[in-house]
């Protein structure tokens, strides 16, 4: 071990070093016992100037006793994320909108497809093959246009959708085959074909 | 930082010997009993390593594990709260405390064996930068009690800033001599006695 090395080392501490020098001590680091132990007497000898509790564990020690702990489970259960870095909810906010977006497209292409289409005649519907995307069906038809029962109907199959998305905690099926079915009683999609 | 969120535990080694010290030294403000402080630093970077596969890079490794280790801290202060004490502490060192850091008041107190290691070791340390040279200790003074930096210290010392680099290597490495033996010592006393390092550490100085 050099004393240019154990400069970089004190530089290093002192945040003066530059990336590829703190790399490259690092590395050498990992296969010096001498330069481990400076390292953490370094670091003893600041602690102590600063009236911090010294460090009076060596390195190696330490990294024993880690991954003894890692390995008899320590922090297993523990999942979190610190707080303000982005969590990885499966169903996070932005999911749960899109989701939301394409059961109200679906239900406004599966009420107001036949609206559209003048004398009545109602086709047979596949809602599925109906939907080209969100912004095709608002574009066919907005919120207001829809009739208030209709609208009353759409809200509550969402909100049912919403509460078992959020019970399960997990991505809810995308509810377009339940919506084929979702009628009146006695009033099935195939119905309308007649 | 890539090979370590793949799992590869040697690369999680370099990460832990690069920020341990700094992660110990902020814990280090919440906690001041060694061996608590021990645990919330250990706690921490084992809370990291198990997230590691998560860390999505939006901010700096350093930043990222410095949120786990003050959330670690004011978890383990808290819990301090709901426990009896174990160091008496009068009304006046307790208000001092508070003040010091604020909303997250030291719960823990150094044990008189501790408090008397460390003011040792500190005593040693004033001794060996009092028998330095006036250049190194004006150099090292101004970074390890002033926190000014190089380029700031090659300002007012009036110097490239690698001498400040080089002054600055001299100035603890001729501390260094003084505590290694010291260090070593207890190190060796403590694996003979079969007892973990953090306790026996100040031994030495008994």
């Amino acid at each position: 071990m050099t004393d240019k090395v154990k400069e970089a080392l004190s530089a290093i501490m002192d945040g003066e070093a530059s990336e590829l020098e703190t790399r490259r001590i690092f590395d050498q680091i990992a296969q010096d016992d001498d330069l481990r132990e400076t390292w953490d007497r370094f670091h003893l000898a600041r602690a102590a100037m600063a009236d911090e509790p010294v460090d009076s564990t060596a390195s190696a020690e330490a990294i024993a006793s880690l991954w003894d702990a890692v390995d008899g489970g320590a922090g297993e259960e523990s999942t979190e994320t610190p707080e303000g870095a982005p969590r990885r909810n499966p169903f996070g906010l932005r999911t749960g909108a899109a989701v939301l977006g394409v059961a109200a497209a679906t239900v406004l292409a599966v009420w107001l497809y036949p609206v559209r289409h003048p004398g009545g005649m109602r086709l047979p519907v596949d809602p599925v093959a109906q939907v080209d995307s969100p912004a095709t069906l608002v574009q066919q038809a907005t919120w207001e246009s829809v009739s208030a029962e209709d609208r009353a109907r759409a809200r509550e199959y969402m909100l049912q959708h919403l509460r078992r998305q959020s019970m399960a905690n997990r991505a809810h099926p995308i509810p377009i085959a339940k919506l084929a079915t979702y009628r009146p009683q006695g009033q099935a999609v195939r119905n309308d074909l007649q | 930082m890539r090979r370590a969120q793949k799992g590869d535990r040697r690369a999680f080694d370099l990460l832990f010997l690069r920020y341990r010290h700094k992660i110990r030294g902020l814990v280090g403000r919440f906690v001041r009993d060694t061996a608590e402080l021990d645990d919330v630093v250990q706690e921490a970077f084992i809370k990291a390593y198990r997230a590691l596969p998560n860390f999505r890079g939006d901010s700096a490794f350093y930043t990222w594990l410095y949120r786990i280790a003050i959330n670690a801290s004011k978890n383990h202060v808290a819990a301090s709260g709901r426990r009896t004490p174990t160091v008496d502490m009068d009304i006046g060192t307790a208000e001092q405390l508070e003040q010091t850091d604020g909303a997250y008041a030291l719960r823990d107190s150094e044990s008189p064996e501790q408090a008397l290691r460390r003011d040792e070791l500190a005593a040693a340390i004033r001794q060996a930068i009092a028998d330095l040279p006036d250049d190194l200790r004006t150099t090292v003074t101004l970074r390890e009690f002033d926190g000014l930096s190089y380029r700031q210290i090659a300002e007012i010392t009036d110097c490239p800033v690698g001498t400040v680099r080089s002054r600055i290597f001299r100035a603890r490495e001729s501390i260094d001599e003084r505590i290694r033996f010291l260090v070593g010592r207890r190190r060796q006393d403590g694996a003979a006695s079969g007892m973990g390092a953090s306790t026996v550490v100040g031994d030495g100085y008994k």
